[in-house]
């Protein structure tokens, strides 16, 4: 605060340049950009249209910019008031950040990169900002966890590597920040665990200036490696005089509400047990069978029954109770809350044309849908920067992040809440008394799936609030990222800049699992600290070598280091003190798992942009990296790029077409593989009865590794008529990755079930069009509407000799593959039996029949998607609209298989088919005879019991019968906004008040009881759904203005 | 002025690039594990990976012990029914290539490679001896469950990416060669270290190796007779078990994760009972073992098998207090896990006799059987007495019921009791024998025309190893469950 204030008082002697903007028909303008030309110190005009800006000199040049107007540039001479009228226009100076946050004309770009403002994401108060992009670029797929704090899974263009990393490069201010996750491989897959969310959750949504999402490899090829997949850059508030000049405060305050939507469709009829028939009677009442997951029990009549407390004698209040047998049907509903987030956040900027900083601080406190669950972060950010002198210039930005949270939900088929309620669960079991007896008198958990009346132990499932309040998860991220550069200007022509970037956190996890339930009781501690650090040195340089040719270059160098360490230790064998959670309290020996990894990488880079005239852009660049990754003799690698764009418009004067460009690009980008893959080792497993124990491991390494390979191409074009008014933006790439770098599975028999190797080919190709329009355009009406869709292709091409498949993970017999021929991500299981005119066969008994070979059932990755925008600004007033859509892919869905088998889910009660049995649609299979009747071919009339059909007919065992389709159409985003005019003698501006809302509404979707979008980590294993969290509907207010 | 700038700008970089390369080498050598190793470590991880992956919830529980109808499933019954699971057939290929043979093919091969660094960890011929014995154990446990295996290619790396299958014929020869190399090659040296068998005693391995060598050549008996009687007396006239004290076991601990797995796997699960089949057998021949071998239902306080073999409907509307569930014994955090034991070799013996391979009393070796087994399940509680009591009984007695059925017939169900818990070899020994015990389960087969004679390939041999696979398929007669093994001939 001081150091701010310091700042704002060594303002020198300066002029104050005023004025009035107005449009063309002579209305006042607000909301325009005024800074001066090279700097980042400017303000914007009030509502009013006026605006004050102070300049060092006579010769500063002041430029004005606002969207949909042609920017000018006025120099400041004598003038003390500059008034302006602005035309309508294209703005084609209109710049964009890329690679190593070099900021270019976009007219000069020869690939796609979308830039969206941090409104944005921002304004979608997500406290997570991938999930705010969500719907709006197309071509990038953002799934979303709704686990609390949860992960979202981001793919550009598809995914290109087979076992490898499919996501993006997260860019933060030029730092390049990890995102590793570190997920269980069970969590993974939806059998359980925690989703700890994306580390790049620690970004404060509020600090975002803008975001530019590179898509191809192209883009990226001055990041090197690690932007194979795409770069999102971020780009962080700077700071600025305030709307008085002088120190300006900008504060953001918001409160959202969380509230679940989506539950599965559960059958009220039925209560629990194996069958209709009760345990046993006591004095009347009848004793349910209470160590049976499921809800084929007795019908709900009413009787007197014996519920699962009753059994307990040191409960006086309910030892020895009835109750009535009757559906419980919000049973499951009343188990989750209201989640309340609250988000607070207020920044200081001040500064001039020499110097400017930016002080913001952010706490954000967020109570989950689920009982006793918390997250709390706090983000401390600064940004400043300093020209000490015509040549130098420095600028330091750093943020520090505290991310604290408790009791986030289990995911997954499993321990998840969900998976009891919806997979094995007793329909009439009611939630407040769950809630108000997980405990009793003495310490030990209460539970519906007790053994029997006499016997109080848990068969299955652990009370869901014993869960909630006892096997309590904790875990704390502490996060700083920086950056520190100074730049020199040599002269007019060359500059150079060195930087040094930082990220690096310390992570820990523990998670808990209580005397007394099902489970044996364990505490683990996982504590993690990752680094990754780079430093380069650029050069730079400009020319305007005539007055058609402009050549700008640079030349550089980097050195990255990337560190991690972990120590993962747990107990073993039970804990010796119920309630002490600490490794100490460890029945057996503690089981530890130490890691620690290293790599190193050195870069050379150039890239030089020839322009000539203002219509033909030709853009080169050039990349060498050495890592320590790969062995001696391949650990140099080179990959070039060329992209051109030539802006047509500017040769030919349509009256239509404001604007005409089209842009071609070609790269190729290296990359090179994790560390340790090129020798094995031995590695240790527990040691037994005093001797150790090792084994060789199960992959073969390899000290023949090559670099990798991706080359893409993609061409595109961007057009806008009618000055702006409709703007369309197409383009088609196509992307081959090649020479992958991983363990390429191989029979077993060899000794080693995967051998580490360059194999495999995966191709991308895919469209993506991103149109614009403002339908209506009146003095106090605006309508804007955004529409973008995306369609890849992906098919894995080879893998390896003799090889077709690499399982990526699999479940009750369903895996997740990359098969050759296939799409990335593909699920093979058994399928039905049909006729040659797709008719399901039947055998005798009347069951469906499953396929002896497995079959393809899908792939995870959607045919094509896409999000439709609309924006409507009344005076002062703004909504916002958004749909999103994704059409295709498929999911594995346990919810729905067990909820079937286990008879918990609607369609097991329809229709009266528990009394009456079922005939499933079919025909009866080739060689059926039936009462010394061939039927083959003939219609299936054999009558099944309900049970049966549920248990022999669903996903365990004809695996395609709960795969389903991922399609889906949502309501994702809305918000109603309220600028005021500025307050308090123009003390307070930028007011605005918001009302928002996300994850409205499904409006269509194929896959029964689940919302289809499914994730529960950002790694390639996705798809399978097990005991998924409901999607959680939010509704938010939120307040914000400057001083 | 700015050309040299240009220029010491490149090369400070050039210099800090080419400096920074030096230490590459450094910085991606492993640090979590090492290049070297005590082969001891690998053996016990051998030898505990073995047991684990025969013996667990998954290879044992649900295939094992219901293969051979000892338990029945209260949960997911259609394992029992035969419907099995892919992804288990592949992992547990993988235990079994890629886990234990492959580190007990790396001691091999740093005893040959490196004699001089190894042989503190015992002397090189006993590593490599006992090495062999092991692989012969697992091997064969394998062709017996597969038939056509990958055996002369297999575990050669990249030398063999798709390792052919060899005939299961072929797989015995090659065994038995294996076998008398480890026996012959044993020498006065100090066994292996980190040998959980038997604590580096060679006596012991050689008896164990013999009794393996006994296995083997019954098992071609109905095949290759001759073989087989010659196999058999060498064996026999090396030394096989002579009593409990021999049986090579796996002597688990009492936590986690040296426990025993199946101890593990009921601290949160119940799958499984004790099946109808065995409990009817025990309580028809009033054999004391049914106490070690099961508890009595919780609400009738008797023994009531739970019905093998029941569709998943009906399996789980039986309640886990109506039905005898598996006993402490067996669910022991230390209950050892049995590669191979003293009975068994005597009831082997009893063949061997009745076959006319080798002289002696059938009854007798039939008899110590039975005595062993019992001695080892009740830890010595049952008395001679006990044992002699049911060695008695007109149902149990060798010359009172081989009076009325043949030898196969009366010693295979003996066998059969005794080997409680040997799931796999108990199933191999029924489809050998073919006494009559087992039932088609109650719900019907799910797959196959009945109780299955083979397993099917891994799945992901056919990815990984296509040809090869589909040339082994054919030629044992397609890869089915019903296909009869090699030497399935009678």
């Amino acid at each position: 605060m001081l150091f701010v204030l310091f700042l704002s008082s060594v303002v020198m002697a300066q002029i104050d340049v005023s004025g009035t903007i107005t449009d063309s028909s002579g209305e006042t303008l607000p909301g325009v950009n005024i800074y001066v030309d090279g700097t980042q110190a400017g303000t914007v005009s009030n509502i009013e249209g006026k605006y004050t800006l102070s300049v060092p000199n006579k010769e500063t040049v002041i430029v004005y910019s606002f969207t949909g107007m042609e920017t000018e540039k006025r120099t400041v001479g004598d003038q003390m008031v500059i008034n302006l009228v602005m035309r309508e226009g294209v703005d084609l100076n209109e710049a964009v950040v890329t690679a190593l946050g070099i900021s270019k004309a976009k007219k000069a770009l020869g690939y796609s990169a979308q830039e969206l403002s941090g409104e944005t994401t921002e304004n979608s108060r997500e406290g997570n900002i991938l999930a705010g992009l969500t719907g709006k670029v197309a071509g990038v797929q953002v799934t979303s966890s709704t686990a609390l704090g949860g992960s979202s899974r981001v793919l550009l263009r598809g995914a290109g590597s087979v076992a490898g990393n499919n996501s993006p490069l997260y860019v933060i201010n030029g730092v390049p920040i990890d995102d590793t996750q570190f997920q269980s491989a069970n969590q993974e897959r939806s059998t359980g665990g925690y989703d700890y969310g994306s580390p790049i959750n620690d970004i404060n949504p509020d600090d975002i200036e803008s975001m530019t999402i590179l898509k191809g490899p192209t883009a990226a090829a001055l990041y090197g490696s690690r932007a194979a997949n795409g770069a999102i850059i971020i780009t962080t508030k700077k700071g600025g005089s305030g709307a008085n000049n002088g120190v300006g405060v900008e504060v953001n305050s918001g409160i959202s509400f969380q509230s679940v939507y989506v539950l599965p469709d559960y059958q009220n009829e039925y209560g629990g047990g194996p069958s209709t028939n009760w345990a046993d009677t006591i004095d009347g009442a009848f004793i349910p069978v209470y160590n049976y997951d499921g809800s084929w029990g007795p019908k709900f009549e009413g009787q007197t029954y014996r519920p699962w407390y009753s059994w307990d004698e040191t409960d006086t209040e309910n030892f020895g109770q009835t109750a009535t047998w009757e559906a419980s049907p919000d049973n499951i509903k009343d188990f989750f809350q209201t989640g309340v987030t609250t988000t607070n956040s207020f920044a200081l900027s001040g500064g001039d044309q020499n110097q400017n900083v930016r002080f913001s601080y952010t706490n954000l406190n967020a109570k989950g849908t689920q009982v006793n669950s918390t997250l709390k972060r706090n983000n401390i950010g600064i940004n400043a920067s300093n020209k000490f002198s015509d040549k130098l210039s420095a600028n330091v930005s750093g943020n520090y992040v505290q991310s604290i949270a408790s009791g986030r939900p289990q995911t997954g088929y499993g321990e998840s809440v969900m998976s009891q309620f919806t997979q094995w669960y007793q329909r009439q079991l009611d939630t407040d008394m769950l809630r108000d007896l997980y405990e009793s008198a003495d310490g030990s958990m209460r539970t519906w799936n007790r053994m029997s009346p006499t016997d109080a132990s848990v068969n299955y499932w652990d009370n869901p609030f014993w869960e909630r309040y006892k096997n309590v998860q904790n875990d704390q991220r502490d996060r700083l990222t920086g950056v520190a550069s100074l730049s020199y200007k040599i002269n007019d022509k060359l500059g150079i800049t060195g930087r040094a970037m930082l990220d690096t956190y310390s992570d820990r996890r523990e998670e808990r699992i209580a005397v007394g339930g099902v489970r044996q009781a364990a505490y683990s501690e996982n504590l993690r600290t990752v680094s990754d650090n780079n430093f380069d040195l650029i050069l730079n340089y400009t020319n305007q070598i005539n007055e058609n040719i402009n050549l700008t270059g640079i030349v550089g160098g980097n050195t990255r280091v990337s560190q991690v360490t972990q120590n993962l230790a747990s107990t073993q064998d039970g804990l010796n003190t119920p309630g002490l959670y600490n490794l100490s309290n460890s029945i057996g020996s503690i089981d530890v798992d130490d890691i620690y990894r290293k790599k190193k990488v050195n870069s050379l880079f150039a890239s030089a942009t020839v322009g000539y005239k203002s219509f033909l852009y030709v853009d080169l660049t050039a990349r060498n990296d050495w890592s320590s990754t790969l062995p001696e003799e391949e650990r140099s690698y080179f990959y070039p790029s060329a992209t051109a764009s030539f802006v047509f418009s500017e040769l030919v004067d349509l009256k239509v077409l404001s604007f005409g460009k089209i842009r071609a690009g070609w790269s190729q980008v290296g990359n090179d593989t994790d560390p340790y893959n090129t020798e094995n080792v031995y590695v240790n497993s527990q040691p037994f009865n005093n001797s150790g124990s090792s084994t060789v491991g199960n992959e073969l390494l390899n000290a023949n590794l090559r670099p990798e390979k991706i080359s893409s191409f993609e061409i595109g074009t961007d057009l806008r008529f009618f000055v702006d008014r409709v703007r369309v933006d197409l383009t088609y790439y196509n992307s081959v990755t090649e020479d992958l770098l991983f363990g390429v599975a191989q029979s077993s028999a060899t000794g080693y079930s995967r051998r580490f190797t360059n194999a495999g080919k995966v191709k991308n190709t895919g469209i993506e069009i991103t149109l614009g329009g403002t339908p209506v355009k009146r003095k106090d009406f605006r309508w804007d509407v955004d529409v973008n869709y995306a369609k890849n292709n992906n098919e894995v091409l080879e893998l390896i000799d003799g090889v077709d498949a690499l399982t990526l993970t699999s479940l009750f017999g369903v895996t997740l593959e990359a098969r050759v021929g296939e799409s990335y991500g593909t699920f093979m299981g058994t399928g039905y039996q049909t006729d040659a005119s797709g008719n399901r066969l039947v055998d005798a008994s009347g069951f469906y029949m499953a396929t002896d070979e497995r079959v393809a059932l899908g792939t995870y990755l959607p045919d094509f998607t896409g999000g439709i925008g609309n924006t409507f600004t009344f005076k002062n007033l703004s909504l916002y609209a958004l749909i999103d859509f994704q059409k295709g892919g498929s999911l594995h869905s346990y919810s729905n298989q067990w909820g079937k088998y286990s008879g918990t889910l609607e369609e097991t009660a329809e229709g009266g088919i528990r009394e009456n049995g079922i005939v499933v649609e079919g025909v009866y299979a080739p060689g059926v005879i039936i009462d010394d009747v061939d039927v083959s071919g003939q219609e299936n009339t054999t009558n099944i019991d309900a049970q049966s059909h549920f248990f022999s007919n669903q996903g365990y065992v004809i695996n395609e019968a709960d795969q389903y389709d991922a399609s889906f159409v949502k309501f994702r985003e809305a918000r109603l906004s309220y600028s005021l005019p500025p307050l308090f003698n123009n003390r307070v501006a930028d007011v605005e008040i918001g009302i928002y809302a996300r994850n409205i509404a499904i409006l269509t979707k194929n896959a029964p009881h689940i919302d289809p979008e499914v994730t529960v980590s950002n790694g390639n294993i996705q798809g399978f759904e097990g005991g998924q969290l409901p999607a959680q509907r939010t509704i938010g207010f939120n307040l914000r203005f400057k001083i | 002025m700015i050309n040299k700038i240009i220029y010491s700008t490149l090369i400070v970089l050039m210099l800090m690039l080419s400096a920074c390369t030096k230490d590459f080498d450094e910085i991606n050598s492993n640090p979590n594990g090492s290049t070297e190793i005590s082969t001891g470590f690998l053996l016990t991880n051998a030898q505990k990976r073995a047991m684990d992956s025969s013996w667990d919830e998954w290879w044992n529980g649900r295939r094992g012990n219901q293969l051979a109808q000892y338990w029945a499933s209260n949960q997911y019954s259609n394992e029992s029914r035969y419907a099995l699971r892919v992804d288990i057939t592949n992992s547990y290929w993988t235990n079994f290539y890629a886990g234990v043979l492959q580190d007990l093919t790396e001691i091999i091969r740093l005893n040959e490679d490196f004699p001089e660094e190894n042989q503190g960890y015992g002397s090189n011929a006993n590593q490599i001896a006992v090495s062999k014995i092991m692989k012969t154990w697992l091997l064969q446990n394998m062709t017996d469950q597969w038939g056509d295996i990958p055996f002369t290619e297999a575990n050669k790396g990249v030398s063999f990416p798709s390792p052919a299958y060899d005939s299961q014929e072929g797989v015995y020869d090659g065994l038995i060669a294996m076998l008398d190399e480890a026996i012959n090659t044993i020498d006065g040296g100090a066994g292996p270290s980190g040998d959980q068998i038997f604590g580096g005693d060679m006596s012991k391995w050689a008896k164990f190796a013999n009794s393996l060598k006994l296995r083997l050549a019954m098992r071609i008996a109905d095949v290759d007779a001759d073989k087989a009687s010659t196999v058999a007396n060498e064996a026999v006239s090396a030394g096989v078990f002579g009593s409990n004290a021999d049986n090579a076991l796996f002597e688990y601990l009492g936590g986690a994760p040296n426990n025993n797995p199946l101890n593990q796997d009921r601290i949160t699960r119940n799958d499984f009972a004790a099946s109808n089949i065995l409990i009817d057998e025990l309580l028809a021949l009033d054999d004391p073992r049914i106490e070690y071998y099961a508890e009595p239902a919780l609400n009738s306080g008797t023994y009531v098998g739970e019905v093998y073999g029941l569709t998943e409907a009906d399996a789980a509307t039986t309640l886990d207090d109506d039905i005898s569930q598996r006993s402490q014994e067996v669910l022991a955090a230390d209950a050892p896990g049995i590669y191979m034991d003293y009975a068994s070799v005597q009831f082997f013996l009893a063949e061997a006799v009745e076959r006319g391979f080798i002289a002696g009393s059938a009854s007798d070796y039939y008899s110590e059987g039975i005595r062993a087994s019992m001695e080892y399940w009740s830890l010595g509680s049952l008395t001679s007495d006990d044992i002699n009591t049911y060695l008695a009984k007109p149902e149990v007695d060798y010359a009172t019921v081989i009076a009325g059925s043949p030898w196969n017939e009366v010693i295979g169900k003996q066998k059969w009791l005794a080997l409680y818990m040997q799931g796999m070899e108990s199933w191999t020994e029924w489809r050998r024998l073919d006494f009559g015990i087992l039932q088609d389960p109650a719900g019907g087969v799910l797959a196959g025309s009945g109780i299955p004679a083979r397993m099917l390939y891994p799945t992901q041999e056919y990815d990984r190893n296509g040809n090869s696979v589909s040339a082994a398929a054919s030629s044992i007669g397609g890869d089915l469950l019903d296909t009869k093994l090699w030497w399935d001939a009678n």
